[in-house]
């Protein structure tokens, strides 16, 4: 088979993988068969003879590619760009796979793409930020396909701010923070992103319908306690001890034996037992709280440390306070794009 | 009302109202055994009695008065000079804490005989400290000591170095609501005329003291 025969087959194959089934005209199938049964000439006849037709969009750039498939089979380069540059004028986002294509026609798409100028693949991302904190933003791609003015705007009825504004080419990537020109978050509501390229007398729009949606900043939650720490016991029961009973015995001992010191000779021994009396019934009250579990004394160390905690706890919360003071003040931008409904020219 | 006097006014209330949170008042009775002894060994008294106290605490202010009415039988029946008497037993002392639960205190201590000449009456102002031992809670120890300043005796006569020591505890509930008290004075009094004449009493009281 000889090399232009097989160049053909894998265009049939490229052919074959857009589907002649949903197309609508009689003639533009007819053509995409040919083009299938490697009849080429009757191909780029068909194809013409249905572009001179009332096509849809879809069913114009569809007959202009396969013209340029056809074209490019029969080695007719020029023809094949021009169908190719046609095809993407009428639809920029039409893509070839490399992997289906042969690299003749695929050379041939991408120099017709080189020489017009269209804004392809424009892509909003889906984003949900705080507006005007930190890197927040709405990212924004697409493809200028030659050297352009490019002015990047979202539109909303009389509302229209300009996104971006830069000479560039290839791939573009932006990051919109949704603000006004005033620095005011974007209101709630449908809008469109417009990419203007223009160079020279050439010119192309491609948008993006996009949803925004104002929203309040989540607000922090109070806290009860500190995180990782915990409030210790203000109290602590020293451990049991005799102490009690050894404080009754000297304190007793000391009125016996104090009587007995200071008692006057002249009258007489004896006279110590309302001494021995008391000292017992301060004995039996040392013995009994000697077994008792002793009272909470406060713990000093313990009690700092649960001040200092406080201490900590009232400042985050005063921290706190001022950060939700601030989110309350601040938006909350969800961006969602939205179906195309057309929007290229 | 003028305003000086209504700010004063208002200031009594809240120092009134503070106080009021942190005063607090005993009151208690006694049974009261005591050991009465003077001039010599034949002159040997014991009885018992009834006694009251009150007391008042406010931050490190203190106060208390205690009355004992005690009747006193000679032991040695024989000793001619001997006879029963009533001894009514008198004591006031106001404090001030000084150091932890050490306190500074002087009072006035009073004993009147009935018959009057059947034993030395005596008076005194007393001068001393008294500390408080924390046992646990619902139980204190208390030591005192004073010196009797300015000894007067029914008898006349002078006392070189009167004093007297004492020793309470307190056992019950850790309020301090109620509590068994049992407190011990004893007191050495070296008096003389014109020749040695000494006093000397060990009293012991034992009851209870409601707290509020």
């Amino acid at each position: 088979m000889s090399r232009i025969r097989w160049l053909v087959v894998l265009g049939a194959v490229a052919a074959s993988a857009l589907g002649a089934q949903n197309v609508q005209n009689a003639t533009l199938r007819q053509a995409l068969a040919a083009y299938d049964n490697l009849d080429i000439p009757r191909a780029i006849s068909l194809a013409r003879q249905a572009l001179s037709q009332r096509l849809g969009g879809d069913e114009q750039a569809r007959a202009w590619e396969l013209l340029g498939f056809a074209y490019s089979s029969s080695d007719s380069l020029l023809k094949a760009v021009d169908a190719f540059k046609q095809a993407i004028l009428i639809d920029p986002d039409r893509q070839l796979d490399p992997a289906k294509i042969s690299p003749k026609i695929t050379s041939s798409f991408l120099l017709a793409l080189a020489q017009v100028l269209v804004v392809r693949q424009l892509q909003v991302d889906s984003a949900g930020f705080v507006a005007g904190v930190g890197q927040g933003g709405v990212p924004i791609r697409f493809t200028v396909t030659s050297p352009a003015r490019v002015r990047t705007r979202a539109v909303s009825g009389a509302t229209s701010v300009v996104i971006d504004s830069s000479i560039a080419t290839g791939q573009v990537n932006l990051r919109w923070p949704a603000r006004l020109a005033n620095g005011d978050p974007m209101p709630s509501g449908n809008y469109l992103i417009i990419v203007d390229a223009a160079a020279g007398q050439n010119t192309f729009s491609a948008s993006q319908p996009v949803r925004i949606t104002q929203g309040q900043v989540d607000t922090l939650p109070w806290l009860d306690k500190m995180p990782g720490y915990d409030y210790l016991p203000e109290t602590e029961y020293p451990p049991q001890s005799g102490r009690p009973l050894a404080q009754a015995l000297m304190y007793g001992g000391a009125a016996i034996g104090g009587t007995v010191v200071l008692r006057n000779n002249d009258l007489g021994s004896g006279g110590t037992g309302p001494a021995l009396a008391v000292s017992a019934g301060a004995l039996i009250s040392g013995f009994l709280m000697s077994l008792k579990k002793p009272s909470a004394q406060p713990a000093r160390a313990n009690i700092l440390y649960n001040r200092l905690l406080r201490d900590q706890l009232a400042r985050r919360n005063a921290d706190i306070a001022r950060e939700n003071q601030t989110r309350r003040q601040q938006v909350r931008l969800t961006v969602v794009p939205l179906p195309k409904t057309g929007g290229t020219r | 009302m003028s305003r000086p006097v209504r700010s004063a006014a208002i200031l009594l209330v809240a120092l009134a109202g503070s106080a009021a949170a942190q005063q607090r008042f005993t009151v208690g009775v006694q049974g009261v055994y005591a050991d009465y002894r003077e001039t010599s060994a034949s002159l040997k008294f014991t009885g018992g009695g009834v006694g009251a106290s009150f007391g008042f605490a406010l931050h490190k202010f203190g106060a208390d008065v205690s009355f004992a009415s005690i009747k006193l039988t000679p032991v040695d029946s024989t000793a001619t000079s001997g006879q029963d008497f009533t001894a009514k037993v008198f004591d006031a002392n106001v404090r001030w804490r000084v150091l932890g639960q050490v306190s500074g205190e002087i009072g006035v201590t009073s004993r009147k005989m009935d018959p009057e000449f059947a034993a030395q009456g005596f008076g005194a102002v007393r001068l001393g400290g008294r500390g408080v031992v924390n046992l646990g809670p619902g139980a204190d120890l208390t030591v005192r000591a004073h010196y009797l300043a300015g000894a007067k005796f029914s008898g006349g006569g002078t006392a070189s170095f009167p004093i007297d020591l004492g020793l309470a505890f307190s056992l019950g509930r850790a309020d301090g609501r109620l509590r068994v008290t049992g407190d011990y004075e004893f007191q050495s009094i070296n008096r003389k005329t014109s020749v040695k004449a000494p006093v000397q009493q060990a009293l012991m009281r034992v009851g209870a003291s409601l707290g509020f």
